[in-house]
């Protein structure tokens, strides 16, 4: 074991080289502008909100967008750069809605972790941000993974920067909340972990009531005692808000005096955080629902979905809260009593229901939001919709829609440059501008090179380890040297029949 | 609780049981039988029963035929069956938990998603509710469920049916008899701190009673003197400024406020057991375990406890008869997995303990199959359990363990129409099962 | 009364299944006959030669029987037809239950005993648009017997669906055949697990001695296994292709050079992630790359060996101009995003032009294992196994909207086919 730790942090080491090497390349152009300022010019421009405009030109100033139409009426400020030109199509970065990647380990031991927060575990150099420029996301929401009963404060951030600050968008943004069972727990135990969070919370907000009063009631009896003048005790706290269950008399208590352990809690609880609500089967979504319901934050929960949460699409839609899609977008499924194949294209049927979706390509990293919004256009969503879903409706459902989405004047100037339609195979994502600054341009792209050629550049050492796929829990994919191989095949484990058939004991 | 129920109705809308042919609510159904099952026992010959709504409006020996009324009629007819030691329509999951404590709730565990086939086998075998329970084999399972098998509009028909334990089932075999002792010991144990907990619960709502109203009183009495010490206290300020010396505040005394006794969930609904409030479903097998039970819980007088396994309990019937303790027996035929291989397992149990005079119930082991449980019954009355309680076994003597006696397990006026129609007895395994309703509906034809 | 009996429903699931693939079946034949049609497309691209815009595919009795341009509209409209395509490494083959454990040289038995024509699998590559594939054993052993090529839907026996019998000789070099074995270690010496390669080049010696034990019994006349002799021998005389898993670039090298010193005259690498390091060994050598999915991160992790190789985007292009037959793979890909079509897609995207991939996926697996008489483009004679597309082939925007295998409609274009 000890010489494969050794390997890891050599790799590492050399990992760490070659891209400082990449971004010292990329850092060029970063520091050559700063202000923000810089015009786009593109043979096509795709706004995402109404027509395409052909020949046109974006006027970015101080990150934002303040001109955006065809060439001839445009006028360009004789003090901004150029990017661009008439053979690139302009798109508004793609917004992923929701990761566990990019971090140290997507997942902490504590259960319930509300006074955590992902900007202590972001890695800035990790290779799922270097990606995302590459395939052109520009906005991300970084959570933690679904391993937890409730998890740390997540963020936004943009995919730039050297440091965690640098990349921030949006900090504290958001709580992550796992019905999907922690590892060495099943669905009640899950359940019962989450419910008694709350009921913690509650006695222990009750418990300081309590206490405060008691407190101030024989202080007072003390002082009429006394013979002394009995002042009164200012309230050096707030109500307690929310739309659920409320704690009489938290006013008596000043919020610094609530824990850090359960202050987080009851800001969840008065509805302060969006919460991202990770459910990983059909029966997780009214556990979900029942859950954010009981304890008040249910308008503001957004529900992360795996593939066969698609069953539940009527309970989503009676509870009116948004969704995202986490994973594939076509759920395959056989009935085990006809073995015959089933599948749904989930998107549609969240379409139909009238459910606000956004794709995300959290568990299809190899491909990214491109793919997947190319793929869903192959597989029957409009063309239209399916850019919607990773665009517009994401920044809706994060709330972000007056910085990104679209392509707009007053919007954030974070423009795409595609080398065709960004939904093509031979299509490549050219440059991409963040708030104004341009930030990655593929002839600049070192790794790139590495990843289309299999060249590696003079001065670098290739990037062998990977950030491979996402773990949800530490476990390490081990395989032993044993005589059987198991092919295991996604469907059996999902199939109902083996663990039913066999009796208990 | 509403929240649950109406999430349940749109939850199971889109599960699509392949059998069904749903009717609405609000039909009517009239059944007819050679032979009315009322309760074993108590049979009309012929017999009607008439439904609407999901419940059962009329029982008669002869009704007419009302318009608009589906008639369905068959030889025999009787309630639904209750399998009580099941882990149907759970999430297998959480059933294999052994992490479990009576704070968990079986509810959660419910998933109308998962094999929902298994579901519709059971209604087909007639078998209408289960008593299920997360982590079945955990030394301290989840608070169990009677759930309802098919797709009405609440599948859970009681939510907190009991709290089960297990005596030597999830603990490797080879372990010797003073641990398996000690196991019963920590069981009673913790029902006894229960208890404990109930009662320092008691105490300490008399005791703060008390203290809050000599607290008021004492408040009362200070703020009427408080003129007066305020000007004594003036008075002493003053002399104080004058001599030089330092003054001191008068201490003041109370009775400190009596402190609440520390929340401890598993103790809160332990207290309920040791009350009777809620039933201790306990699976024990072997001889040793099951008398230092029987013993240890005969002080707890409110207990209610239900026996589960009861492998071994022949040695014990006199205990389990005289309290009248249901004990479920799994009748099932030579070869199947046992769970405790030092146990004997004789088809001939149910039948012996019946004798004896002990409360038998018959349960499906445990497993998520329900559909045999009409064959092990008939297997148990071949091994010399009487006809009448066999069927007890599996309909009223469940109903009535588990408090759902005014609900399901026999056809009575009010009830749920939980109701199977047969074309010979029951426990006749060459008897179709020609209807089975559940609520009302006609769920297999 | 109605009896629901599930057995019955069990019993017939095979007819269910297959009507659920071919919705419409009442409908099939619009045209005279009951599997005669007439396919109409904006594009067919036939892999024999250059497209052809607005044409017509006539199909009879299984077979194609016309391709021209015009023709007016047809029973079946799209917006593209390509030929049905053909994964020589799919993912069907039932794992280690397969697996002959006697001894790591299995020559005469072949992959069609252990297959199972049951399996969903079969489904699901049919609707990917794969309609031939090469089926082998699993490569846990340094030469795993004879497969077959079959296609993949129809009757669900072997002869409904063979395509040809023994097309190549399955072996592996590398890591995987020796992954399961063990040196000796205390006790248990009579397990037959410890008789057999434990490494790599334990893997290669084996490879090199059954050749030579081969070679020998010919020049002596004496053999003490004559099926061996018999297959290897027929490899020799290119009779039989020898396909070869070789996955690192030392994987690639030692078979080449392995073919190079025995003079095995036709030889199939498959999951050549690493193929494109040799590019002049390749070339030089003649031997078809059968290449492994793309990855986005370009990794491919070998679990047998606790290590990853590296495949660039740009390898079937490379491995194109030199001149090196390419064939690509979906392996056990069956999700959307995954399938073969996708990696043509990606070999695209690396820069192999549209023709080359379409060849990748069609004409050129099927040459590499000679079954291109009867399958692999749309030319008269063939078999009418074709796949219709709703936008242009390979991209991910667009859909297979209809599969023909063996004239028979499985996937139908018209209405609605979920």
């Amino acid at each position: 074991m000890n010489s494969n730790m050794k390997t890891q942090r050599g790799i590492q080491r050399s990992r760490n080289t070659f891209f400082f090497a990449a971004l010292i390349a990329l850092g060029a152009t970063l520091s050559a502008q700063t202000d923000g300022k810089i015009v786009v010019e593109a043979g096509r421009i795709i706004t995402l909100a109404g027509e395409d405009i052909e020949n046109g030109v974006i006027v970015i100033d101080n990150g934002r967008i303040t001109a955006i139409g065809p060439a001839g009426e445009i006028e360009k400020p004789w003090d901004a750069p150029v990017v661009g030109g008439p053979a690139f199509t302009a798109f508004p970065g793609f917004i992923e809605a929701h990761t566990s990647s990019g971090m140290d380990r997507p997942n902490e031991n504590f259960e319930v972790a509300p006074f955590l927060d992902i900007r202590d575990s972001i890695d800035p150099v990790s290779y799922y941000f270097e990606d995302c420029l590459r395939w052109g996301i520009t906005t991300i929401n970084v959570q933690q993974g679904a391993g937890c009963v409730i998890g740390a404060r997540g963020m936004v951030v943009r995919p730039v920067g050297m440091t965690v600050e640098e990349m921030m968008v949006r900090p504290k943004y958001g709580l992550k909340i796992s019905a999907i069972p922690k590892r060495g727990k099943s669905r009640s135990t899950q359940m019962q972990s989450l419910r008694y969070a709350f009921d913690d919370l509650r006695r222990y907000l009750e418990g300081l009531v309590e206490k405060e009063r008691d407190e101030r009631g024989q202080a007072r009896r003390e002082a009429l005692f006394q013979g002394r003048d009995v002042e009164g005790e200012k309230n050096k706290g707030r109500a307690m808000g929310g739309t659920a269950w409320k704690v009489d008399g938290l006013e008596i208590i000043p919020r610094g005096a609530i824990d850090e352990k359960h202050e987080p809690l009851l800001d969840l609880v008065e509805g302060r955080y969006m919460i991202f609500f990770h459910c990983g089967s059909p029966i997780d979504v009214p556990h979900a629902i029942e859950i954010a319901e009981t304890n008040g934050f249910l308008e503001r929960t957004v529900l992360v979905l795996d593939e066969d949460c698609w069953k539940a699409a009527d309970a989503i839609a009676k509870a009116g809260v948004p969704v995202i899609l986490d994973g594939g977008l076509v759920d395959q499924r056989r009935d085990p009593l006809t073995g015959e194949e089933r599948e749904t294209f989930v998107p549609e049927v969240f379409e139909e229901k009238g459910i606000t979706y956004a794709i995300s390509s959290e568990n299809w990293n190899d491909r990214s939001l491109w793919y997947q919004a190319a793929l869903a256009t192959g597989l029957g969503l409009s063309r239209d919709k399916a850019l919607a879903a990773v665009t517009r409706t994401p920044a809706e459902i994060l709330g972000l829609s007056d910085d990104v989405g679209t392509l707009e004047v007053g919007k954030f100037g974070n423009v795409c440059l595609f080398t065709g339609d960004p939904l093509s195979v031979t299509t490549w994502v050219d440059k991409v501008v963040i708030e104004g600054r341009p930030v990655y341009d593929r002839a600049d792209d070192v790794r790139n090179r590495h990843l289309l050629e299999g060249v590696t550049p003079q001065g670098t050492a290739p990037p062998v380890a990977d950030e491979g796929d996402e773990h949800d829990g530490d476990h390490e994919e081990e395989h032993q040297d044993e005589d059987e191989d198991h092919h295991e095949d996604k469907d059996e484990e999902h199939g109902e029949e083996h663990q039913d058939e066999e009796k208990e004991g | 609780m509403l929240a649950n129920l109406s999430l349940y109705l749109t939850v199971l809308a889109p599960t699509g049981l392949l059998a069904y042919t749903p009717q609405t609510a609000g039909d009517l159904v009239v059944v007819r039988a050679e032979r009315l099952i009322l309760t074993p026992g108590n049979e009309l010959a012929p017999g009607v029963v008439l439904i609407e709504d999901g419940r059962i409006v009329g029982v008669g020996g002869d009704l007419a035929t009302p318009e608009g009324a589906r008639e369905l009629s068959g030889k025999v007819a009787c309630a639904g069956f209750i399998d009580p030691w099941s882990s149907l329509g759970l999430d297998p999951q959480s059933v294999r938990d052994n992490a479990t404590n009576p704070a968990v709730r079986t509810a959660d565990a419910v998933d109308p998603w998962h094999a929902p086939h298994l579901r519709l086998e059971a209604l087909r075998g007639g078998v209408t509710s289960a008593r299920v329970q997360a982590g079945i084999s955990a030394p301290l399972g989840g608070i169990g469920v009677l759930l309802g098998l098919s797709e009405a509009d609440s599948p859970i028909l009681l939510e907190d049916a009991c709290v089960s334990a297990t005596l030597g089932v999830s603990r490797p075999r080879k372990v010797d008899i003073f641990d398996r002792i000690s196991e019963v010991d920590r069981l009673v144990g913790l029902i006894e701190k229960g208890r404990a907990y109930r009662e320092s619960q008691v105490e300490y709502n008399h005791e703060i009673e008390e203290w809050e109203k000599n607290v008021a009183e004492k408040e009362k009495e200070l703020e009427e003197d408080f003129k007066k010490a305020k000007k004594k206290r003036e008075k002493d300020l003053e002399k104080a400024e004058e001599k030089g010396s330092e003054f001191k505040e008068k201490r003041y005394r109370e009775d400190k406020k009596p402190k609440r006794p520390k929340f401890d969930v598993v103790s809160e609904i332990l207290a309920r057991v040791a009350h009777g409030e809620l039933t201790l479903v306990v699976e024990v097998h072997r001889s040793a375990e099951l008398r230092r039970l029987l013993t240890n819980t005969a002080d707890f007088d409110r207990l209610r406890l239900v026996i589960v396994g009861a492998t071994e309990a022949l040695d014990h019937v006199d205990a389990l008869a005289e309290r009248r303790i249901p004990t479920i027996v799994w009748p099932a035929p030579i070869g199947d997995v046992r769970r405790d291989e030092y146990s004997e397992h004789d088809l001939s149990l149910a039948g012996e303990l019946e004798r004896a005079g002990v409360l038998v119930l018959l349960g499906g082991g445990g497993g998520p199959h329900a559909r045999e449980l009409r064959m092990l019954a008939a297997l148990a009355v071949s091994q010399g359990l009487d006809r009448d309680g066999a069927l007890a076994a599996i309909t009223t003597r469940p109903a009535r363990a588990f408090d759902v006696a005014g609900r399901v397990g026999a056809l009575k006026s009010g009830m749920d129409a939980d109701v199977l129609v047969f074309d010979g007895d029951p426990l006749d395994t060459t008897s179709k099962l020609l209807y089975c309703l559940s609520k009302g509906e006609v769920v297999v034809e | 009364m109605k009896e629901l009996s599930i057995r019955a429903l069990q019993r017939s699931a095979t007819t269910i299944a297959l009507s659920v693939l071919a919705t419409g079946v009442a409908g099939q034949g619009a045209d005279d006959g009951k599997d005669d049609w007439t396919l109409h497309a904006q594009h067919i691209y036939t892999a024999a030669g250059d497209a052809i815009e607005g044409g017509t595919v006539r199909v009879e009795n299984g077979k194609i029987v016309s391709v021209r341009s015009g023709g007016g509209s047809g029973a079946l409209e799209a917006f593209a037809i390509t030929p049905g395509m053909i994964d020589l490494t799919p993912g069907i083959d039932m794992g280690h239950v397969s697996v002959e454990q006697s001894t790591e040289a299995v020559f005469g038995q072949s992959a069609a005993l252990g297959l199972d024509l049951f399996s969903y699998r079969w489904d699901r590559i049919l609707k990917s648009g794969v309609t031939t594939v090469m089926a082998s054993a699993p490569d846990y052993n340094v030469f795993s017997g004879l497969s077959l090529c079959l296609k993949t839907g129809g009757e669900k026996t072997i002869s409904a669906r063979l395509v040809k019998q023994d097309v190549a000789l399955r072996a592996a070099v590398g890591t995987q055949p020796s992954s399961g074995n063990r040196p000796p270690r205390g006790s248990e010496p009579l397990n037959f697990y410890f008789r057999r390669p434990t490494t790599r080049m334990g893997v290669e010696w084996l490879f090199r001695k059954s050749y030579y034990d081969t070679i020998s019994a010919q020049q002596s006349g004496d053999s003490d296994n004559r099926v061996r002799d018999d297959i290897l021998g027929k490899t020799l005389l290119g009779q039989l292709p020898l396909a070869v898993k070789a996955m690192a670039t030392q994987d690639v090298r030692t078979a080449i050079f392995l073919k190079e010193e025995f003079g095995i005259q036709r030889m199939i690498l498959t999951h050549a992630v690493e193929a494109w390091r040799e590019p002049e060994l390749v070339q030089r050598s003649g031997v078809g790359v059968c290449l492994p999915p793309f990855r986005a991160s370009g990794r491919h992790p070998d679990g047998f060996a606790n290590d990853a190789y590296f495949l660039p985007l740009q390898a079937a292009k490379d491995l194109f101009d030199l001149g090196v037959p390419i064939a690509l793979s979906a392996q056990d890909g069956s999700e959307a995003g995954s399938r073969l079509g996708n990696q043509a897609g990606f070999a695209i995207r690396g820069g192999l032009s549209f023709e080359a991939a379409l060849a990748a996926v069609t004409i050129q697996p099927a040459s590499m294992v000679a079954i291109d008489e009867t399958v692999g483009s749309i030319e008269v004679g063939k078999d009418a196994d074709l796949v219709l597309w709703s936008g242009m082939p390979f991209e991910p925007t667009s859909q297979i909207i209809g599969v023909l295998l063996d004239g028979q409609l499985v996937v139908d274009p018209r209405g609605d086919s979920e």
